[in-house]
């Protein structure tokens, strides 16, 4: 590695930067234009007028808004399910690379390198319009003497890889994700922050004083890294396991769902009820289930199968106009679905398991989901809803996600279909819902949808959102589906009326699992479009993650008020909105990479 | 009975009945819910005393708007135009700045230079990975930090800059701007020809004609004359439309309705009689399937229904509305009143160099302390304008930086190859060879941003910039009428897209490969 061969060097440089005389002046031109950039950045950014502490001291608020201090154990435990499985995931679907110790210290070294380069020509002086006159002025910002510190530890920093790189050592390379992850919970334990204090009179403090970050903050932290590194380390013992894949494929798709649904919302429930009402109901239900499935082939179940489906159906449709509990409801539902599709299925032991298993879930989720759903809220937020700031981000992202889905699918198969009324209302409805921008749909949700509603029925503006979000993005979600129809050759469709699969069979079996296949790579920007997309809702006042930086933050009174620092709580926006999608777009194209797509 | 039950059987079994039944049975369902659900908004509207009308056009909403054609406007349908015209603004030239950088930068990612592909990228990366509203909120966030003009009132002649936004220097159109602007396009179109005929002339002679320097030569030469006054021949248009606008003045009503009726029995006519020759022709000798006879009886019926109409109120309503007597929307709009502005905007008595370049002046408001850019003069920006403006463009040029790689890319090596054997220049090379195969590959993804453009700029109204969604909240928040409101966004978006999206079909079209 010490021995740089020069002449290479040399002539890879010259190849790349200086092949021509416009190659030459446009190496210099972009050179001037980006370092001049960063100076501005840099010169921006550490300006005295900009407080960043706008930004530090409302984490809380950016994160969940009004959520209480006292339940924030839920909220850690959502961080910490989602970095669990990230980490089962990890070790799980780890392709087994190696990569070497040496190796890892060339990549942090390159970045020092880096940084000392930025350091070094970052600028002493930036520009600030003056509060008092108005009128531009030169300050300094970050004079040489500030430097030296700075470019010492870095120095350290750099002999300290350099001797490390010298060990050999080799190790997977998924295991660098926890490494990455180890570097920000060192930060947190060694930084010390400025903090606003506030003095006897609440008049703030200056100077900031430094502080450690508080405990609070740490300690949570640290316990979810280590426990990331737990599942990493269990997903590469059990990686040979294919159920253990199925089970941590399906609870990504739970996960969701449960963390919204009961964690987040900390539901009431009425212990007395559970016992008496639910749990009998729960269990009810499990046995009819399992034991349909084990006698299905018993010759008397089988003669008199087609009276029960029937008695079930009656059940079913009586028990949604009775008053019973919504348990039963749903169960009852379910279990016709189910008892449905047992004959088609179940032949052999195996499959008896898997319908076993795939009936406990979704009785499980289902029941789950109705008793944190439908339940009051123990969990008392000033203003309309307990989500704000970045979960509701997550939220409007996830689930637009979730219902949007299935319905483009729907939406692309009705266009596909060859029935002729079915396809001209599929079209009408994609075509309609694309004609006008998303905003004016959200006019839509938060003025004019009351209008459709009957006397009585009100839904929370988030629903109205999901709504309106689940037939937008369905909409494009259902054109790119229908790319993905396109693209599957006529032979397949030929092949599979060959065998004599039916209309429901070729499309579940043969057509759709192509399709999907062949637009993940659109269909992964579709969901970060969704994403980036949930930061209109600001425009009709609902409490995102945007809306705090942008309205609330500024509008914060005494003691400290922050008006005038939108540029920095922007920008901050902005990162966060980017570490997200561009590690989502990065994540997907290694995905594709192993799909193989594109490489036909 | 047995046997008729079984027929009755066969019949339900049978598959196109089957496909009919559940197809009208899920048409029937799906107008009912429709039906349900406007019944409930129609229930609602009356018990909020807001019934749907749309009278608010005709009324003064009494608000201003901060930029555009009509500030102060007299009409509901005034503020919309001025959303509408705004919003236009921003697409049109947003789609021109945008294709513009989107291909340099495509040219950037593309290029052999290290430090320039990857600050390319890195634009490109940073830029896609933003929700563009938290872009557009920054560049507003900017602009608004800038000094105040009040304090900062020294620009340079090209450029100045402050908290009230962006001013340039700009040609400013004087009286003959819009003759000028006419006698423009009939010069590009005599460049056209001449540049054809030239083209013609190399054909058929075989010899070097030079058609760019001759056509080029004609456009400058031309443009030259209309500069300096030559442009006032386009005034015989004006002229002659003067003629026509009294004329029409003369005809009453029935006259278009008569007219409108004759032109839809004679398009039916026409589409009939073609029908009929199709199969006049060729192994189909007048052999007409139902389906035939079905599509000529129902041209006819349309026709008729049309000619019905013409004489209904409806037609009356739009004879009276072509006529122009009466204000419909607190205006005159007829034909004669049409014709009677073309022969003002080109009249031959108008003097002067059409376009004058001038910086927009600082103005004292009043007798404020406060100042603006004037808006007679020079081309100043608003904050929203320019914030919404710069958002849209870098947004969208970066996507359309990614289909100009993509598109270069997908033109096989061996067609630069084969270029570069019969000794082409490297100019050459990628102007007959590699763009032209390129741009047939870019242009769907191409208008499908064009149309993403024009329907981000309503993210305008996060700062500001009255855009059409922006003026149509105001409206309806002024009058209540959220419905008609949401129409009229809906048919606008909707005409916009169509328009662009059948200029890029149209050029699509035509750089078609054609096949033998």
């Amino acid at each position: 590695m010490m021995n740089i061969d020069l002449k290479k060097q040399t002539r890879v440089i010259k190849e790349n930067l200086f092949s021509s005389p416009v190659s030459t002046l446009l190496t210099f031109l972009t050179s001037y234009i980006m370092i001049s950039f960063f100076r501005g950045m840099f010169g921006f950014a550490t300006a005295p007028d900009k407080d960043w502490l706008s930004v530090l001291n409302n984490m809380q608020l950016y994160m969940v808004q009004a959520y209480p201090e006292s339940d924030f154990i839920r909220i850690w435990i959502c961080v910490g399910l989602g970095f669990i499985f990230s980490g089962l995931s990890v070790g799980l679907w780890e392709t087994g690379e190696k990569t070497s110790l040496s190796k890892l210290c060339l990549t942090f070294s390159k970045i020092i390198f880096g940084i000392i380069f930025l350091t070094l020509i970052a600028p002493t002086t930036s520009v600030i319009v003056s509060t008092a006159t108005g009128i531009r002025e030169q300050v300094d910002v970050f004079s040489y003497a500030e430097r030296i510190p700075l470019l010492s530890i870095l120095l350290g920093l750099l002999v300290v890889f350099f001797l490390l790189s010298k060990i050999n050592l080799n190790f997977n390379k998924s295991f660098l994700v926890s490494i990455y992850l180890f570097v920000p919970i060192v930060f947190l334990w060694l930084m010390k922050i400025p903090t606003i204090k506030l003095d006897a009179e609440n008049q703030r403090v200056f100077p900031d004083p430094l502080m450690p970050i508080a405990n609070s903050t740490k300690i949570p932290w640290t316990l979810i890294w280590m426990s990331f590194v737990a599942a990493y380390l269990i997903g590469i013992y059990f990686k040979n396991k294919k159920q253990f894949k199925t089970a941590v494929s399906i609870s990504w798709v739970l996960l969701p769902l449960l963390i919204f649904s009961w964690i987040f919302k900390k539901p009431l429930i009425d212990l007395n009820e559970l016992i008496r009402n639910d749990i009998p109901v729960f269990i009810g239900f499990l046995l009819v289930g399992v034991l349909t499935i084990y006698f299905i082939n018993n010759k008397i179940v089988e003669k008199f199968y087609g009276y029960y489906l029937g008695l079930l159906v009656i059940v079913t449709l009586a028990s949604l106009f009775l008053k019973v509990i919504l348990l039963v409801k749903a169960g009852l539902l379910l279990l016709l679905l189910f008892s449905v599709i047992i004959p088609a299925v179940s032949t052999s032991a195996k499959g008896k398991r898997s319908l076993t298993i795939v009936w406990i879930v979704s009785l499980t989720t289902t029941a789950f989901l109705l008793e944190g759903g439908t339940s009051t809220t123990q969990i008392v937020v000033p203003g309309s809803s307990i989500f704000g700031g970045f979960s509701l981000t997550w939220l409007l992202a996830i689930f637009g996600t979730y219902v949007s889905f299935p319905l483009g699918v729907l939406l692309a198969l009705g266009r596909n279909s060859s029935l002729p009324i079915i396809k001209g209302v599929c079209t009408g409805i994609i075509e309609l819902v694309r004609s006008v921008p998303y905003i004016t749909w959200l006019f839509f949700a938060s003025v004019t949808m009351a209008v459709f509603l009957p006397d009585g029925v009100e839904f929370n503006l988030i629903v109205r959102v999901l709504i309106v979000t689940a037939f937008f993005s369905g909409a494009y979600f259902a054109e790119n589906i229908r790319g993905g129809l396109q693209s599957i050759p006529k032979g397949q469709f030929e092949a599979a009326d060959a065998i004599g699969m039916n209309t429901v069979q070729k499309t579940s079996l043969i057509v759709l699992p192509q399709a999907l296949r062949a637009i993940v790579p659109t269909l992964v920007s579709s969901i970060i479009t969704g994403f980036k997309d949930s930061s209109l809702v600001t425009i009709i006042g609902l409490f995102d993650f945007l809306t705090i930086g942008r309205m609330v933050i500024g509008n914060q009174s005494i003691p400290i008020n922050f008006i005038g620092h939108d540029r920095e709580n922007l920008l901050f926006i902005a990162l966060v909105y980017w570490i997200f999608t561009f590690t989502l777009s990065r994540r997907s194209m290694k995905f594709e990479k192993r799909l193989g797509l594109g490489e036909r | 009975m047995v046997k008729l039950l079984s027929k009755i059987g066969a019949f339900f079994r049978n598959v196109v009945v089957l496909k009919w039944a559940v197809q009208f049975i899920f048409l029937g369902g799906l107008i009912a819910l429709i039906f349900n659900y406007l019944n409930i908004a129609v229930g609602n509207l009356a018990n909020t005393n807001i019934a749907f009308s749309w009278g608010f056009l005709g009324e003064t909403p009494g608000v201003s708007i901060a930029e555009g054609l009509y500030t102060l406007p007299k009409s509901g349908l005034q503020m919309l135009q001025t959303g509408m015209l705004n919003m236009l603004r921003i697409t049109v030239t947003g789609i021109v700045a945008a294709t513009f950088f989107g291909t340099i930068l495509g040219i950037a990612r593309l290029s052999n230079n290290y430090i320039v592909e990857k600050t390319a990228t890195s634009l490109l990366e940073v830029v896609r990975n933003v929700p563009l509203l938290v872009q557009i909120l920054f560049f507003q966030a900017l602009i608004l930090s800038l000094p105040r003009l009040e304090v900062y009132d020294v620009g340079s002649v090209l450029f100045h800059a402050s908290s009230k936004g962006v001013a340039l220097s700009w040609p400013n159109r004087q009286d003959g701007a819009w003759m000028f602007m006419l006698y423009f396009l009939i010069t590009i179109y005599i460049s056209n020809r001449v540049y054809k005929q030239r083209v013609k002339l190399l054909e058929e002679e075989g010899r070097e004609t030079k058609p760019f320097l001759w056509s080029f030569s004609a456009l400058i030469i031309l443009l030259a004359a209309g500069w300096f006054g030559g442009y006032r021949i386009v005034g015989i248009i004006g002229f002659v439309s003067g003629f026509i606008s009294q004329g029409l003045e003369l005809l009453p009503g029935l006259f278009y309705q008569a007219l409108l009726s004759i032109l839809a029995g004679y398009f039916s006519f026409r589409s009939v009689r073609k029908q009929i020759q199709s199969k006049r022709s060729g192994e189909l000798q007048g052999k007409y399937s139902d389906d035939d006879y079905f599509k000529m009886i129902i041209t006819i019926v349309i026709a008729l229904i049309f000619i019905a109409l013409m004489f209904a109120p409806v037609g009356q309503g739009i004879a009276k509305f072509l006529v122009g007597d009466e204000p419909t929307f607190k205006s005159d709009w007829g034909l004669p009143q049409f014709f009677g502005g073309i022969s003002n905007a080109l009249d031959w008595s108008i003097t002067g160099t059409p376009y004058e370049l001038n910086m927009a002046e600082i103005q004292q408001v009043g007798t404020t302390k406060f100042k603006r850019y004037s808006n007679e003069v020079g081309k100043s920006l608003t904050v929203g304008y320019f914030a919404t403006w710069m958002g849209v463009v870098i947004y969208t040029a970066i996507f359309i930086s990614e289909i100009v790689r993509a598109g270069i890319m997908a033109v096989s090596k061996g067609q630069s190859e084969a270029g570069l054997s019969l000794g082409l220049r490297r100019s050459a090379l990628l102007r007959l060879i590699v763009l032209p195969q390129a741009v047939r590959i870019m242009l769907p993804p191409m208008g499908n941003q064009y149309l993403n453009l024009a329907k981000n700029t309503s993210l305008g109204i996060a700062v500001g910039f009255p855009e059409v969604v922006a003026v149509g909240q105001t409206l309806y928040n002024q009058e209540g009428q959220t419905l008609p409101v949401f129409l009229i966004w809906m048919i606008f978006f909707s005409t916009v897209s169509l328009t662009l999206s059948s200029i890029v079909n149209y050029y699509n079209r035509k750089l078609k490969i054609v096949e033998r």
